[in-house]
């Protein structure tokens, strides 16, 4: 029994110790509502804080942001997307 | 449809009665104060969604969401207005602009050099008015003279 809880407890440790992996982050833009041009445009002001790929669905367009810069990891995705929104009025 | 998640309000309205411009137009005031994002859920159906910039109750969401809307509305009538006028808005333009032309042979016949000086502005004071005046003082005294 002893045996047993060691080991569970090692393997809680070890699973603490491993560093969190960060999720990529992802956007859909649907496409009658968003300009591909204008998302490409987003991504090349914003490409310092995080890499970014584009993917085309049926009527999304799909933004991954990939090593996003930790510390603008939790506004970038509505940062960017504000941005985006921006560049389609102007 | 409204739902209140996340320091986000979530609403579904529908295009028919708005133009696309107008919620655009109503999208763009809102950046500053609030994260945007919209989905379109069915052909005339949009979806937006609001966060709050900063920590928001449900309340103060739910005053976002009217205020979007009466933006909506607010740039809704000013595309209606623009609509209307635009007749009358570009008449009105193109007098201008014509008036300011002008005719270019009526102003060529019309054109008078500086040097002409039609109203005597170049003439100086002196010249303009001593004269008078002294013929002026001498008409008096003659004038006194014979009465």
């Amino acid at each position: 029994m002893k045996k047993n809880q060691k080991k569970q407890l090692k393997e809680k440790s070890k699973a603490k110790k491993q560093p969190e992996k960060e999720e990529n982050i992802l956007i859909d833009f649907n496409k009658n509502l968003y300009n591909l041009k204008v998302i490409k445009s987003a991504i090349k002001e914003y490409q310092d804080l995080a890499d970014f790929s584009l993917r085309q669905k049926r009527n999304y367009i799909q933004v991954e942001l990939s090593n996003v810069d930790k510390s603008v990891r939790k506004i970038i995705k509505d940062e960017f997307c504000n941005y985006v929104f921006f560049l389609m009025k102007s | 449809m409204i739902e209140v998640k996340n320091n986000t309000i979530r609403f579904v309205f529908n295009l028919q009665n708005y133009p696309m411009d107008a919620l655009y137009g109503a999208a763009y005031v809102f950046l500053d104060k609030a994260y945007l994002f919209l989905d379109n859920k069915s052909s005339k159906k949009i979806e937006v969604s609001l966060k709050g910039k900063e920590k928001l109750n449900k309340n103060q969401l739910e005053d976002l969401k009217g205020e979007f809307l009466n933006e909506l509305l607010n740039y809704t009538v000013r595309i209606n207005l623009s609509k209307n006028n635009k007749k009358i808005r570009e008449y009105i333009i193109s007098q201008a602009l014509l008036s300011a032309f002008g005719n270019d042979e009526v102003n060529k016949e019309d054109e008078i050099k500086y040097e002409d000086d039609p109203l005597g502005i170049a003439i100086p004071w002196e010249d303009k008015y001593e004269k008078k005046s002294e013929e002026t003082i001498k008409g008096e005294k003659q004038s006194k003279e014979t009465a």
